[in-house]
């Protein structure tokens, strides 16, 4: 494998994980995908994460699959504890909008909503119609980064992978806080913030 | 720049084995700002194109918002306001507040297990998303259940209060057409502000008077020369109106202020706490005790016969009943006492000399009564309005300019002339004529349709029972399922530990709403609204001096999957195709058009309006200044002719009526009612010696605003509500402005900041309602960690005449707190408490 | 255009004006016209909206039909003035021109010749409009608008339950349509047009001497034949019975309470209870020849006398119908639609006939009901209370 082919495969990796990571924080588990989870096609994934240094977040989310195998309502479950994390008011939860983690007292729709939205907008970008959100939503930012990751537009990948990096942990503090049946999210948010961490280590 | 040297990363992974883990992608091409406001886009994704100046309107007065990016970024009183209330700061708090409820919402126990879920857990709880569709079906199927299972008995249609407003998106209305066009529920008289007052007064001065336009303020500066202010803070809750607020009044208290100052009038304010009013105008206080008014106004009334200072000929002319009203006064009634002055001085508090002073203060020149509602939220509340009228037919002012007696002028600009112009009318709550329910049984199994709405935990915790109210049976209704729709049931009603015990009677809670509310975290659906800065809509401008009409522009589109009420119902309907029949096939805009263009056409050409292009776009019009009036003039004129909606048509000391409904709790003439409990010396004031009162709040609208954390952050105190105790009762406990306390009775107990003022003597305090309630868990007498009031408060009738709320009946005991500092979880959604 | 005008303006302003001025403005403008250009070409010249509009009391009219439906619309077909205000048949527009006359010599000499002075004589105008249409059923107006042409299907639903019935009754569509080209007069102070359906029930009634009947609408009553004397005021809804009929006249007896204390000038329908059916001026109702007491009780809900009167009459011929079910209608229309503007409004039989008053009194400021109509539906509220309907609670 060439160096050139080896970075091209590697780049489409990172934009595959974290538009995974967006497509988990998009939303609670359809039942067709949470069924793929079950059946193991994460398996690869989870092993080669655990691989990269995070066998603890990754032996977390095991567990939880375990668990959850066993469970006759898994979908529902695994969407109350999304609903837990995320849905909720923003004092409860874990707020996954940047600007809760940027104003005190927490707000919504705050001047990192402004900034993604005019961001993306540079490059003829909106937040999908099927998605009611703010923009300075997790799952947006992490889709915008997988984005730029695709485009190669380097510079601006890193800086978003800076600013992520910046209210990630505060996130997945919150995320542990959370009352939740599974340690599925809190140990997703973890892990996270490390892939990033690692990432941002490499950019630099 | 990426790092070559980066060997490991996912080491044998291919992307071929992530995809079917990717989910579709969340951005799209092309500019949100440049593309049209895509409905579903999440509010502020409708763009720059939105931005500028808007008008919108509300309880707390008419502004203009300024939008840019898409969001509301500043809020600017409307120019015509000329005394806006600082409430106005918390609007885009409340826009963007974290409590927002964002998505429909189910209880995952309840979706499980439906009607069978564990109700003991709500409040405490795993929720769980469900789209639009989802939590219409599972509304929609809990309503087939109900209506085939227990008929109509079994739903209950909550009372809807001080619904978000606009006259279009009135969300009760929205509410009560759907469900009505479903089938029959059980619904409410009566209401928490004033339900012992407006059951009491058609009895007495035949109308309700709580909500009656009253003598014009102007003919009260020029007639009077005494007001008394009767446990009324006008200056207070004037900020807030039923509908869009003009703060008109305030010029008037403005002049009055003057006029005091200058000694032109006499003002004071009988109240045992020194008011805000009191403080603006700088007036003489009265102090009483607590619940004590009705005795107080005993000794002035036995002054005034004793002195002769009363008005013969008036009560002659004017009323009836004094002779059977005047052996319980002089003491040859059953109870053999004398009303006399030092007979209620030991009871009020006020020394005997003062209290026949203030009988030949009023007797002597012109006296304008002016009571508040708070008195009336008090066991037996509907005596202190009786008596108070009685002192007013004694004085012979009624029907005089500046002279009589007013139970409203707090509320709404009341006192301001009405401009005679037509307001616009509402969406119809009402079915269309000839149409008939889906389930049209009215059968109700021998219960009663309608209770009195403070009765209704009492249905839930002993359904079947039959009460007295107003001079008939009540059998009080099993109801399974209940829908409340921008009302929040978890802040007006009494007694949440009876609460939390009562709801587990009910099978299915629903609650439309725009914030997590503690009734939406103590129900199985939650739907979300949007807030009226969300819609267009159109509003009365002043709801008695009928100033205007004012343009509610939608500022910004639905926050996220937020809906308007009305799209929420018609989407109901739909599921039993009635759909086009409850919108009549017309859209939001062509209703907005339609109303504004019936009340054009109403007000012709004596109130010409622009069309309505023209309207919106200016965003208001005001109509000119109405003609001043005299409250019951036209009765003191002639009172056979004008006679008022008494059973006589005259005054009515003594009710008949009453009378022969045989109440002990409200005898046939206003008298004097021990409490069940009293500060000052009354019933278990030794245990508990702290009076609470739980009056409107000075910087809400009862709950609403409560989750406006930058406003809340004004008053707030250690982040939770301020409990306003006086220096004295501070110093005993060792309690210093700031600290946290613990407030508690056998009811409940609940955490807040202590407030320690001089405004408050010794043995009273003050929580305001409206507190958020926000307990450390599901169990019953759990810590409220925020300060409800009515955590504390009892839930009992005020008599079995108006079976009206009783909150300002109620004792407690501080303490500094000084145990683990519990979070506030007032403002958050239901969470899970268990340890994990 | 301009000619015509000026030769009208030169006509009213001679001093011969003077002399017998509805002769000379209905004669002087036909015989002008004919003079002028001759007859039809006249009549033409005069039916364009041109011609109405020249008048600058007129523009304004126009002004305000513009935004409606029958000013801007989807298809651009708009009707001109002379298609609604002018009849098509030949002999009616002539008498509409006659009539007309008299609103150009208004203008001419000032009396509405400003918007402020028209506006002060709209009603009276609208009115003349209203009583037209009501006589011929609004037949220009369905010219276009057939009933036997509708689909009641794709009408809004809202309107599909009215407009059957209109269809069916083949009602004047002026009836409900009041206001949709030019703005409102102020009715502040005049009746609810529903009332209008009611004279039109009462104007089928085949009434017999000597048989009982409801009262349509409030009026005046009188003490003699000639209708000279007034006596009071009957209210809507109140049962009497009629003697005889005389002329324009009719002879009616009142039988009802009322309460000893005062003069007795207010009538009640039953015992002890405040529903109003009339109310007398003061020598009418203290007349004893007049007024007769036929018993007297004491009021257990108040301590008060009531007695038992009966007097007799006179009336306008007519105004009665045989049942009350259409004055309920409208009353129970009006009070659904104003009284749940705010809240959902009550159950009428939660209430009794006394308890009513007082309720509604501390409401009714919110509503935008005239005073007739305020009076109707308390009236309706108190005759369906819990003292007549006991199967509610």
């Amino acid at each position: 494998m060439t160096a050139q082919k080896h970075n091209e495969g590697e780049r489409e990796l990172r934009a595959g994980l974290y538009s995974l990571f967006a497509t988990l924080y998009a939303q609670e588990m359809p039942q067709a995908m949470l069924q793929a989870w079950l059946k193991g096609e994460a398996q690869p994934l989870l092993q080669a994460l655990a691989q990269d240094g995070h066998a603890e977040e990754v032996a977390a989310m095991q567990a939880s699959l375990d668990a959850l195998r066993q469970t006759a309502d898994a979908r529902l479950e695994l969407a109350a504890d999304y609903a837990a994390c995320f849905l909720l008011d923003l004092k409860s939860c874990a707020p996954p909008y940047a600007s809760c983690y940027a104003l005190t007292p927490a707000r919504l729709y705050g001047p990192q909503e402004q900034a993604m939205r005019e961001q993306l907008s540079t490059h003829a970008l909106s937040v999908s119609t099927h998605f009611p959100e703010a923009a300075d939503h997790l799952a947006v930012q992490l889709e915008f980064l997988a984005w730029l990751i695709i485009e190669r537009k380097d510079d601006e990948a890193s800086r978003q992978i800076d600013e992520l990096a910046s209210w990630l942990p505060a996130f997945a503090d919150k995320c542990a806080e959370v009352s939740t049946h599974y340690p599925f999210y809190p140990a997703l948010a973890r892990l996270l913030c490390r892939v990033l961490q690692q990432d941002k280590a490499a950019c630099h | 720049m990426i790092n070559n040297s980066r060997r490991t990363f996912l080491k044998g992974l291919t992307l071929a084995s992530m995809t079917a883990l990717i989910g579709p992608s969340l951005l799209s091409i092309g500019d949100a700002a440049a593309a049209p406001a895509a409905g579903a886009g999440a509010g502020a994704g409708a763009g720059a194109n939105n931005d500028g100046w808007k008008m919108a309107g509300s309880h707390w007065g008419a502004f203009r918002a300024r939008i840019a990016g898409g969001k509301v970024v500043e809020v600017r009183a409307f120019e015509h306001d000329k005394h806006p209330t600082e409430m106005l700061n918390g609007i885009i708090g409340l826009i963007y507040s974290p409590s927002r409820i964002r998505y429909p919402m189910v209880r995952l126990d309840w979706l499980k297990n439906r009607h069978r879920s564990n109700t003991a857990e709500r409040g405490d709880n795993r929720f769980v998303r469900v789209t639009w569709d989802e939590a219409l079906d599972l509304v929609y199927g809990e309503m087939e259940r109900v209506q085939q299972t227990y008929g109509p008995s079994g739903l209950h249609t909550g009372l809807v209060g001080w619904r978000q407003t606009g006259q279009f998106h009135t969300c009760g209305n929205h509410m009560l057409r759907a469900v009505g066009m479903h089938g029959h529920t059980v619904t409410t008289a009566g209401d928490y502000s004033t339900g012992a007052g407006q059951v009491i007064m058609p009895y007495v001065l035949g109308s309700t008077e709580v909500y009656s336009q009253g003598t014009s303020w102007e003919l009260i500066l020029k007639h009077s020369k005494n007001i008394i202010f009767w446990a009324s803070d006008p200056v207070k809750n004037l900020q807030v109106g039923w509908n869009c607020e003009t703060h008109e009044s305030y010029a008037y208290i403005e002049q009055l202020k003057g006029k005091i100052a200058r000694k032109e009038i006499r003002v004071i304010s009988i109240d045992p706490v020194r008011s805000k009013t009191q403080n603006y105008l700088a007036c003489e206080k009265q102090y009483v005790n607590p619940m004590t008014d009705v005795a107080l106004m005993l000794g002035i009334a036995h002054t005034l016969y004793s002195e002769k200072l009363y008005n013969k000929q008036f009560l002659d002319s004017y009323a009836l009943g004094f002779e059977q009203f005047l052996p319980y006064l002089l003491g040859t009634a059953a109870d053999k006492t004398a009303k006399t002055p030092e007979w209620a001085a030991a009871i009020c508090g006020v020394p005997a000399a003062r209290i026949r002073e203030l009988a030949r203060l009023m007797a002597k020149e012109r006296t304008q009564l002016i009571f508040g509602w708070a008195i009336q939220r008090q066991q037996h509340g509907e005596q202190p309005y009786w008596m108070g009228a009685v002192l007013a037919a004694m004085l012979g002012q009624i029907g005089l300019p500046g002279g009589g007696i007013s139970y409203a002028h707090h509320y709404s600009s009341i006192g301001v002339p009405a401009s005679g112009a037509a307001m616009p009318g509402a969406f119809p709550l009402n079915l269309d004529a000839g149409k008939k329910p889906k389930y049209p049984s009215t059968d109700y199994k021998g219960y009663s349709a309608v209770i009195p709405c403070a009765r209704a935990i009492d249905a839930l915790l002993e359904p079947g029972k039959v009460i007295d109210y107003n001079g008939s049976k009540v059998k009080l209704p099993p109801y399974k399922m209940a829908i409340y729709c921008g009302s929040n049931q978890w802040h007006r009603q009494q007694d949440r530990n009876k609460m939390k015990k009562a709801f587990r009677a009910l099978e299915t809670v629903v609650s439309v709403d725009y914030t997590w509310t503690a009734t939406c975290r103590f129900a199985d659906i939650v739907l979300p609204a949007c807030t009226q800065f969300e819609r267009n809509d159109i509003d009365a401008y002043g709801s008695y001096s009928n100033r205007g009409v004012i343009a509610m522009h939608k500022l910004v589109d639905p926050l996220f999957h937020s809906r308007p009420d009305f799209e929420i119902f018609r989407e109901l309907t739909r599921r039993f195709g009635r759909d086009k029949e409850y919108s009549r096939g017309m859209e939001e805009m062509e209703w907005v058009q339609q109303l504004y263009e019936q009340c054009r056409k109403e007000n012709g050409s004596k109130f010409p309006m622009p069309a309505f292009a023209e309207f919106w776009q200016k965003g208001y019009v005001l109509f000119p200044k109405g003609k001043p009036s005299t409250r019951h003039a036209d009765f003191r004129e002639d009172a056979e002719i004008n006679a008022l909606g008494t059973p006589s048509g005259f005054i009515e000391i003594y009710s008949r009526k009453i009378a022969n409904y045989k109440y002990p709790d409200c005898p046939g003439h206003p008298v004097w009612l021990e409490k069940n409990e009293r500060s000052h010396g009354g019933p278990k004031s030794e245990r508990y010696p702290l009076w609470m009162q739980s009056v409107h709040p000075d910087k809400r609208l009862h709950s609403q605003m409560c989750d406006s954390e930058p406003l809340r952050a004004t008053y707030a105190i250690q982040g939770r509500e301020p409990l306003f105790i006086s220096p004295q009762d501070a110093k005993k406990r060792g309690i210093r402005h700031g600290d946290l306390l613990r407030v508690f009775n056998d009811r409940g107990q609940a955490l807040v900041g202590a407030h320690v003022s001089a405004d408050f003597p010794p043995g009273v305090v003050r929580l305001q309602e409206g507190a958020w309630y926000g307990p450390t868990g599901p169990e019953i007498g759990a810590l409220d960690t925020y300060g409800d009031p009515n955590t504390l408060t009892q839930d009992i009738g005020t008599s079995r005449l108006a079976q009206a709320i009783s909150a300002n009946t109620c004792l407690v005991q501080v303490e500094k707190y000084t145990g683990k500092v519990p979070a506030v979880t007032a403002f958050g959604g239901p969470k899970e408490v268990k340890p994990k | 255009m301009k000619k015509i005008w000026r030769w009208l303006a030169e006509l009213f302003s001679k001093p011969s004006t003077r002399i017998g001025l509805g002769v000379l403005v209905t004669v002087g403008f036909i015989a002008g016209i004919l003079a002028w250009q001759g007859f039809n070409k006249a009549m033409d010249l005069t039916n364009t909206t041109e011609f109405c509009v020249s008048c600058h009391t007129m523009q304004g009219n126009q002004t305000e039909l513009k935004p409606t439906v029958h000013g801007t619309n989807r298809s651009g077909v708009t009707p001109g003035c002379p298609d609604c205000h002018v009849p098509h048949d030949f002999s009616d527009k002539i008498a509409r021109k006659m009539k007309a006359s008299v609103e150009v010599w208004s203008h001419l000499t000032g009396k509405i010749g400003t918007a402020d002075k028209f506006e002060a004589h709209r009603l009276r105008l609208a009115q003349n409009e209203w009583d037209r249409f009501k006589a011929n059923g609004s037949k220009e107006c369905r010219t276009c608008h057939d009933y036997s042409k509708m689909d009641f299907d794709k009408m809004r639903p809202a309107s599909q339950e009215p407009m059957r019935g209109a269809a069916e009754r083949d009602q004047s569509c002026m009836d409900c349509h009041k206001g949709i080209a030019h703005h409102m007069p102020d009715m502040k102070n005049s009746h609810n047009p529903a009332f209008d359906s009611l004279v039109q029930a009462a104007d089928s009634t085949r009434i017999q001497d000597g048989n009982s009947y409801i009262n349509a609408l409030p009026r005046e009553l009188y003490s003699d034949e000639a209708l000279g004397k007034a006596a009071g005021r009957i209210e809507i809804a109140t049962p009497l019975k009629v003697l005889k009929q005389v002329g324009d006249a009719q002879q009616i007896e009142l039988l009802a309470w009322r309460k000893s204390k005062g003069y007795g000038r207010v009538w009640y329908s039953q015992f002890g209870m405040n529903i109003v059916v009339a109310t007398l001026d003061k020598a009418t109702a203290q007349d004893k020849s007049l007024v007769e007491v036929l018993e007297s009780k004491e009021d257990p809900n108040t301590g008060l006398i009531w007695q038992k009167v009966r007097a007799v009459f006179w009336t306008k011929q007519g105004g009665v119908m045989e049942s009350a079910d259409p004055i309920w209608d409208v009353a129970r229309n009006s009070y659904q639609t104003s009284c749940s503007v705010c809240h959902k409004q009550p159950d009428v039989a939660h209430f009794d006939s006394n308890t009513w008053p007082g309720l509604f009194s501390g409401m009714v400021g919110f509503t935008n009901m005239d005073k007739d109509t305020q009076a109707l539906v308390l009236k309706y509220l108190q005759n369906h209370s819990s003292d007549f309907d006991k199967t509610a609670h």
